[in-house]
């Protein structure tokens, strides 16, 4: 089913793999040349500021065209809008596919954005049915919630693209917030929804391991506990006073309390598998959460907060970051239980020389032997970002 | 096939050796499992967490706290910072340095958050300087600017220019960045700032800092270049201003391979010539056809530029 075949998915990583070994000085240029050429893949590639701009592009041109047909032939009433928004999915979906197909593009941005404007406009143009005096179905937004979520999972099963299998977790989190059930049931059923995903996504990376496709399943793993945890939070979102996220919903009884041991037991199963299984994104993932456990504690327990909490909070942060490198560094070779606190690799980091600018911890300095010097001009290769070049 | 057996072929075919297929392999196993990023992410939201609760906790019970308190212990905080530094750094060099240990960088910069914090506290509390409170803003960036250069710290050179664009009267929170005299202002920061960085770049001191330095200059060059576009009461030379900052910025992208800078040009660019051509054009069809055609133009130029000078994977 997918358009590209498991060989060029594993050597478009092996490249990337190879390539962050070069410019953390685990490999020399030449070797890295050579492995790249072994590496090798008919694939079409760009950097990701290109792959930004051309996907940003591309959307104008969507918009563009389907507003001024719209337009021009003074189309009104819902029907004629959804059958406009339904061509032009089915035109945006093609386009990608032969983009790929024919042109070989991979991760290029124009396909990527035709993809998910084709899962948009399918969307918009069910609604837009939905509004038609035909009416069918249940109420409000479900049926185009459902449909962008199956889209979304289509995308990446089709492209792999893990973007849209994340969106696709969104819109699924977001249909039992269209029902009339209480509070309570609306966010438990959502819950549930994201949690069989994660449960998948477990079976799955654990069935393909840290290679690919395991990777990406990790990532969609760790997204799904997180959207657990977002979704089961009830004072996650207390800075929302629009409440853009999530509907002004009065949560109280058992399942209150029950959301709150949640809130304490989610982030530390996921620590503990992380720890585990030496999984980076779930690592994350689970220290993000377990700092919003800390930040919501209070407010869930009716307690006052107080100016100096986030004082100690942050002293309990840099304690923690401290201690377990002093911790790990101890250990023999520098290391415990193979976890160390040694810059070893130098990945790539598509918004770290953006963001270098800003004073975000970004490359606040670099531990790492210095990247080989490129040959010329090597700006468009994929993932590195033009960032092997210098001044 | 798994990159293990990649590693191994590679080694069978002489590519690499012995000893670094056991060092890749290890990391591919995950043998060695690095959280040197993760430990960096932490103890910044430390510092930061920490700084914002200070802040409020000033704001909030300074009466209570004392003036003479709060200053010795922000003063003293400040002073504790740079004794760690100037004992545990090395000595200065132009070149790039790593740092010494894990929270060295932190340490310098919760220390110029604290001194940030206190002369804030200064002003609001003893209005010393008034009307000219911004100069504040100025020693500050002056005292980072020289932190940062002895110490290797970007994070801190990154404060220090957003501290000297607040001393520019560059406030984009405040959103008065529309009135002419902080759009001149906002040039001239911007001017400075690249100037100031190619200079010493030039000069062989801290190279690596120059792309800290370009990325703000372009952004705000092309910010205050559109903004003025916007404007239908500013002047022109707005517009003239505009094409070859773009121009120059895609350009300058594509010869140095920093493709972040040909995405600044392409898309301010585009945003202020857009605005200047449908300025007197009031019919949406139109408009939306010229946003089609455009992008489609923009498309076409990226995709040569891509094929051009990108490599395939």
């Amino acid at each position: 089913m997918r358009k590209y075949t498991d060989v060029e998915e594993r050597r478009v990583r092996s490249r990337a793999q190879v390539r962050e070994w070069a410019r953390s000085g685990l490999l020399s240029a030449s070797q890295a040349e050579r492995l790249e050429g072994e590496c090798a893949v008919d694939l079409r590639r760009t950097n990701v500021y290109l792959r930004a701009t051309l996907a940003f592009f591309t959307l104008l041109i969507v918009v563009g065209s389907v507003g001024f047909t719209v337009s021009a032939f003074g189309l009104h009433g819902n029907v004629a809008v959804a059958v406009v928004t339904a061509l032009a999915a089915i035109l945006c979906i093609t386009a990608s596919e032969v983009l790929v197909g024919t042109f070989r593009l991979y991760r290029f941005g124009v396909e990527e954005m035709l993809a998910a404007c084709s899962v948009m406009l399918l969307s918009f143009s069910v609604w837009q049915f939905r509004e038609a005096p035909v009416r069918y179905g249940p109420d409000d937004l479900t049926v185009a919630f459902v449909v962008a979520a199956a889209g979304g999972l289509g995308l990446y099963l089709r492209f792999g693209f893990v973007w849209a299998a994340l969106g696709g977790m969104c819109w699924l989190a977001a249909i039992p917030f269209e029902f009339s059930q209480s509070p309570a049931t609306r966010r438990a059923v959502a819950a549930i929804l994201v949690g069989v995903v994660f449960a998948v996504t477990r079976i799955k990376r654990i069935e393909h391991g840290e290679e690919w496709p395991g990777d990406e399943y990790g990532v969609l793993q760790a997204a799904a506990l997180c959207g657990v945890y977002l979704l089961l939070n009830v004072h996650v979102f207390w800075w929302d006073r629009y409440h853009f996220f999530l509907r002004q919903d009065v949560v109280d009884g058992w399942f209150y309390w029950l959301t709150w041991v949640l809130t304490w037991i989610l982030p530390a199963v996921g620590l503990v598998l992380g720890i585990r299984e030496k999984d980076r994104p779930l690592l994350i993932v689970s220290v993000a959460t377990a700092i919003l456990t800390l930040v919501t504690n209070k407010p869930y327990l009716g307690w006052e907060r107080h100016t100096w909490d986030p004082m100690l909070l942050g002293v309990a942060l840099m304690a923690i970051a401290l201690g377990l490198r002093r911790w790990l560094s101890s250990g023999p070779n520098a290391a415990r239980h193979g976890f160390t606190a040694t810059r070893i690799v130098v990945g790539t980091d598509p918004l770290l020389s953006v963001l270098s600018a800003a004073p975000l911890p970004m490359k606040a300095h670099t531990q790492a032997p210095a990247p080989p010097a490129p040959s010329g001009f090597d700006g468009g290769r994929s993932g590195g970002a033009g960032s092997g070049g210098s001044f | 096939m798994s990159l293990l057996a990649d590693l191994a072929r590679w080694t069978t075919s002489g590519i690499i050796t012995g000893p670094e297929h056991d060092t890749l392999a290890a990391l591919v196993r995950k043998n060695r499992f690095p959280v040197f990023n993760e430990l960096n992410a932490l103890l910044y939201l430390g510092v930061v967490s920490f700084i914002a609760g200070a802040g409020w906790t000033i704001q909030t019970h300074f009466a209570r706290l004392g003036d003479l308190a709060i200053l010795s212990t922000l003063t003293a905080s400040f002073a504790g910072s740079l004794y760690y530094c100037f004992t545990r750094g090395g000595p200065y060099s132009s070149a790039q340095q790593e740092s010494p240990t894990l929270a060295f960088d932190y340490v310098l910069y919760l220390g110029c958050l604290m001194l940030g914090l206190e002369f804030g506290f200064i002003e609001y509390r003893f209005h010393l300087l008034q009307d000219s409170w911004d100069h504040y803003l100025l020693l500050s960036a002056l005292v980072y600017f020289v932190l940062a250069y002895r110490f290797d710290n970007r994070l801190v050179l990154s404060l220090g220019l957003s501290t000297l664009a607040g001393w520019f009267g560059f406030r984009l929170f405040r959103l008065q960045w529309f009135s002419g005299s902080l759009r001149a202002d906002g040039l001239i920061y911007s001017a400075l700032v690249a100037a100031s960085g190619v200079t010493l770049y030039r000069a062989n001191i801290k190279k690596h800092f120059l792309e800290a330095y370009l990325h703000v200059a372009v952004n705000v060059a092309l910010a205050v270049a559109v903004a003025g576009v916007f404007d239908s009461s500013a002047s022109p030379l707005y517009f003239v201003l505009l094409l070859p900052l773009g121009g120059g910025s895609i350009f300058a992208g594509v010869r140095f391979a920093r493709f972040a800078f040909v995405a600044y040009g392409v898309i301010y660019g585009y945003i202020g010539i857009s605005d200047a051509i449908l300025r007197n054009t009031h019919v949406f069809t139109a408009v939306l056809a010229y946003i089609a055609v455009s992008a489609t133009a923009v498309i076409v130029f990226l995709v040569v530029l891509a094929r051009r000078f990108g490599r395939d994977a």
